[in-house]
């Protein structure tokens, strides 16, 4: 068991002026069978308009907000204390839709025929996922800016190459071909200046993280804010606005043992 | 039933009333947006009073299983784990939306507007075509060209007992203020260059609701409101939206979406607003589901189906896929991912390597298509240059579900211009009628 | 104050304009076109120059024509009423249908007058047609404080149209006393739609019956800004 404080921001600087600017963001931590999470505070600036509180459907907490007047810049930073015990994820049953593929894991010929050349043995589910995920690792090279958050896992395994979502979206899409219910999950994890993806795998008992990119199950260095069926469900921030500007994102984020 | 006897409204008059009172569809066509004339027939279909009261059991029973459905995926889910419906069928279809799970909407009700199509096979019997539970459209055709047939032809409507189709706009209404959830109710439109734009400002007219844009409603602490040109704000209770599910609200769906409401979801899931008709409904409508709707009927409502579907195949069963194979030719297949009569493909039209090309694709992707027997539906008579000529038609009837589910005295006839085509849709140059219940003797 | 969205007030303003505007110009129009039975050598030049309307016409014979009836020249009267018929159809709920139904009439009757040699008789269904539709908004519409706001750009068009095209003073004073009686219903609402320097300025010149033609400029300047209100269309999707 660990006991982790940690905060995580992200900044976003437009190129001009924006306004008319709603947010979802899904970067609050929530408490399950894993991580206890206390006092999370999250900060928003600037100060403009409403900010508000819902849920999504797959259960995570949503910080929802509307901006009207102009600004220039936008950040939100989350911070609070974790308690992490080194074991599964919740236990409980998974929503059947958790078994299906979506437009980003859906397979094509490269992942049909990966998943042919590389089925695994075992028999109990986690053994079985956790195979795959060994495969994929020796097939995948990590290289960043090759692909983006609309890639699918079908180039993704195209390329053989990308980031912790192409790896996580690959596996996702090796699960549900043996049609087992798995979601993707957005998180902050001990090594990384970012955020971090990873997947969780439903045995019909309780969920268990696997990180694909790291090839191992995810420990008490890890900190979940979100998941979905995919990165599209839950992204940790998604805005619009009035304007014609661009952005320039940074992100940072700190995880220290208490 | 005796055409002959039938006094037939004045077309000329009436189409030229419906020119005048804007009666239009667009259409887009090489990029550019036209308006459209519905081309109205004047023979009315008429429907018997007995007729009419089977089918209205029918459709009833129908509706109120197809909205159990939906409320059952979207919960627990008991069809599935009961074994009526596999689940790759639900959870495969492009209209079920996962982020509408565990949403219960006010009162329980999904689809409030729903527009059933069937058609008459050539021994009477009505087979139901498809079920339309997202947003049909249509019902303002029927509706204003009534109240100008009476202006035109009054003495139709004095020689036989024709039930008033007028009451729709308080169907409508009623149905509206059942689902609000306290505040104003709005007819949310894309705008102008929508196909059904007549119909979005026909129906704010004619039930008092307001007809808004996107950019007139916001939400805030998970309520909807309308923006007043003062800065004022008025609290929405209900939203007949009439954009499609996946430009609802860019927070949720579609990111690029410029027609949406942001976070209308949440104020949805919060149970502050209604939505009409709720989102992820196109799971009910899919072309794939329809083939269990019977089995529905029965499950939900332990009852046996009034109206019959046509005999369809599922490619996805071997034993469907061996049949559909093999009668290719006499089958008509359509893609369940497309609406408005496109993707619907009929094989005795096909050449050879049509044929072995669609075997092809149906063996690869079994899924994505269903094939039915090609119903030799009635023909009804037509006026072309002053002479009756024989045209395939539908019907479409609005079924509305509020306090009960009622279907509406009336409906959307649609009729094909083009002999012996069976594509009636008013985006392929389909025209309509009125259609005519009659009150029992 | 009904509810109106931010959408619909531009439209209804502007929907009074755009009536007014095509009403008015038949109007002067006809005048032009009976001083023109004689074979007199009407100025259309002038004209054009009174309305503020560039002179793109090669003679008073495509003046005519072009003038009248083409579509694609953004000044002509039914390129007008076109926008007035536009305005009208994202307005139905508003207006109610028989009030579109009489825009639609109009603009039905004007395009069949194209090509005639009897023009003032011909077009006398159009005139009709727009007395309709006022009659028609006035008894049909429900939400009175749109009403008002069509009327607001009847009034401010009107005002315009007269000054523009040398009315006589004491005309024009009418319909200025008019503008500003439709204005002051406004002012103490908090529509924030009136610009209130240009409505002191408007007030004091019927006030003190200035010289209208030596101020022409001025004033004209002073009614376009009176209200704030910009057209823009919805945008297509």
């Amino acid at each position: 068991m660990k006991r982790l404080r940690f905060e995580y921001e992200t900044k976003l600087e437009f190129s001009q002026c924006v306004t008319g600017h709603s947010f979802t963001l899904r970067c609050t931590p929530f408490s399950d069978g894993r991580q206890t999470i206390s006092e999370p505070v999250c900060e928003i600036s600037p100060k403009l308009g409403e900010v508000w509180r819902s849920r999504d459907s797959f259960g995570n907490i949503l910080i929802c907000g509307r901006m009207d007047e102009p600004h220039k810049d936008f950040s939100f930073k989350v911070s609070g204390e974790a308690q992490i015990v080194n074991s599964c994820g919740g236990s409980g049953a998974a929503a059947a839709f958790y078994g299906f593929q979506t437009p980003l894991t859906f397979p094509g010929e490269k992942i049909l025929s990966f998943y042919e050349r590389n089925k695994p043995s075992a028999a109990d589910v986690l053994s079985r996922a956790e195979e795959l995920s060994a495969s994929l690792y020796e097939h995948m090279t990590y290289i960043r800016g090759v692909t983006g958050t609309e890639t699918t896992a079908e180039q993704a395994m195209e390329m053989h190459s990308g980031v912790c979502q192409d790896y996580a979206h690959i596996l996702l899409s090796l699960l549900r071909i043996e049609g087992i219910r798995c979601r993707y999950v957005s998180g902050l994890a001990f090594e990384f200046g970012e955020t971090h993806a990873w997947v969780e795998v439903h045995d019909g008992v309780r969920w268990t993280g696997i990180d694909p990119t790291h090839n191992r199950l995810i420990g008490d260095r890890y900190i979940k804010l979100c998941h979905g069926r995919d990165y599209a469900d839950c992204p940790i921030e998604r805005g619009i606005y009035i304007g014609n500007a661009g952005s320039i994102q940074t992100v940072s984020s700190r995880i220290t043992e208490i | 039933m005796n055409y002959m006897n039938t006094p037939v409204a004045d077309a000329k008059a009436v189409n030229e009333l419906l020119a005048r009172y804007g009666v239009k569809f667009g259409i887009y066509k090489n990029g550019t947006f036209n308006e459209q004339l519905f081309p109205f027939d004047a023979i009315p279909r008429i429907i018997s009073a007995e007729d009419f009261s089977a089918m209205e059991k029918g459709l009833v029973q129908r509706v109120d299983a197809l909205n159990l459905f939906l409320k059952d995926i979207y919960s627990d889910g008991k069809i599935i784990k009961d074994g009526i419906i596999p689940e790759v069928f639900v959870y495969i279809s492009k209209g079920y939306l996962a982020p509408c799970a565990e949403i219960t909407p006010p009162k329980g009700i999904y689809s409030h507007i729903s527009g059933i199509d069937l058609v008459q096979a050539q021994d009477g019997t009505w087979y139901i075509l498809e079920d339309n539970l997202r947003i049909p459209s249509g019902a303002s055709y029927p509706l204003i060209a009534r109240e100008l047939c009476r202006m035109a032809s009054p003495g139709a409507f004095e020689n036989n007992r024709i039930a008033d189709n007028r009451n729709y706009a308080s169907l409508l209404r009623s149905t509206m203020d059942h689902v609000n959830c306290g505040g104003i109710n709005v007819i949310l439109t894309p705008g102008r260059y929508n196909a059904a734009y007549f119909e979005h400002s026909y129906f704010a007219e004619k039930t008092g609701a307001i007809l808004v844009q996107n950019s007139d409603l916001f939400v805030e602490n998970n309520i909807l409101y309308m923006k007043d040109y003062q800065g004022g704000k008025t609290r929405v209770g209900a939203v007949y939206r009439r954009i499609s599910d996946e430009y609802l609200d860019p927070m949720t769906f579609l990111p690029e979406s410029l027609i949406g409401v942001p976070h209308i979801m949440d104020a949805y899931r919060a149970g502050n607003v209604a939505i009409i008709n709720a989102p992820g409904n196109g799971v009910a409508d899919d072309k794939g589901i329809y083939y269990f709707v019977p089995k529905m009927i029965k499950y939900y409502l332990g009852e046996e189906p009034v109206l019959k579907n046509a005999p369809t195949y599922l490619p996805f069963y071997e034993e469907d896929r061996k049949y559909v194979l093999d009668n290719l030719e006499k089958l008509v297949i359509k893609d369940v991912s497309e609406a408005g009569g496109y993707g619907v493909v009929f094989g005795r039209d096909m050449t050879k390597e049509q044929l072995s090309d669609w075997r092809r694709l149906i063996t690869e992707q079994s899924r994505r298509f269903i094939a039915q027997e090609i119903i030799d539906f009635i023909d009804l008579d037509v006026m072309e240059n002053d002479r009756t000529v024989l045209r395939k038609a539908d019907l479409r009837a609005f079924v509305l579900s509020g306090e009960k589910t009622q279907v509406w005295a009336s409906g959307l006839t649609r009729f094909s211009r083009k002999a012996n085509s069976f594509v009636v849709n008013s985006s392929q140059g389909g025209g309509f009628k009125d259609t005519w219940v009659l009150l029992p003797e | 104050m009904g509810a109106i969205t931010g959408i619909n007030i531009n439209n209804l303003f502007w929907l009074g304009r755009y009536v007014e505007k095509v009403f008015t110009t038949l109007n002067s129009f006809f005048k032009y076109a009976d001083r023109f039975i004689e074979g007199g050598q009407a100025a259309y030049e002038k004209y054009l120059a009174d309305i503020n309307v560039p002179d793109i016409y090669e003679n008073s014979e495509d003046f005519f024509k072009r003038y009248v009836f083409d579509l694609s020249d953004p000044n002509s009267i039914i390129s007008n009423l076109d926008r007035a018929l536009g305005n009208g159809i994202v307005l139905r709920e508003e207006i109610k249908t028989p009030s579109l139904s009489y825009l639609q009439m109009a603009m039905d009757r004007f395009k069949a007058c194209e090509g005639t040699t009897k023009i003032r008789y011909d077009m006398l269904p159009v005139r009709d047609a727009i007395y309709a539709f006022w009659g028609s908004v006035d008894s049909n519409m429900t939400n009175m404080d749109a009403l008002r706001i069509i009327h607001l750009g009847k009034s401010v068009e009107r005002a315009d149209m007269y000054l523009r095209l040398g009315y006589p003073s004491e005309e024009v004073f009418t319909q200025l006393d008019n503008l500003i009686k439709h204005v002051s219903e406004f002012v103490d609402s908090d529509a924030g739609i009136v610009n209130s320097v240009t409505f002191e300025a408007l007030k004091y010149v019927a006030d003190s019956r200035i010289d209208l033609i030596g101020n022409r400029s001025l004033v004209l300047e002073n009614i376009e800004n009176l209200i704030e209100v910009n057209f823009f269309e919805a945008a297509a999707v």
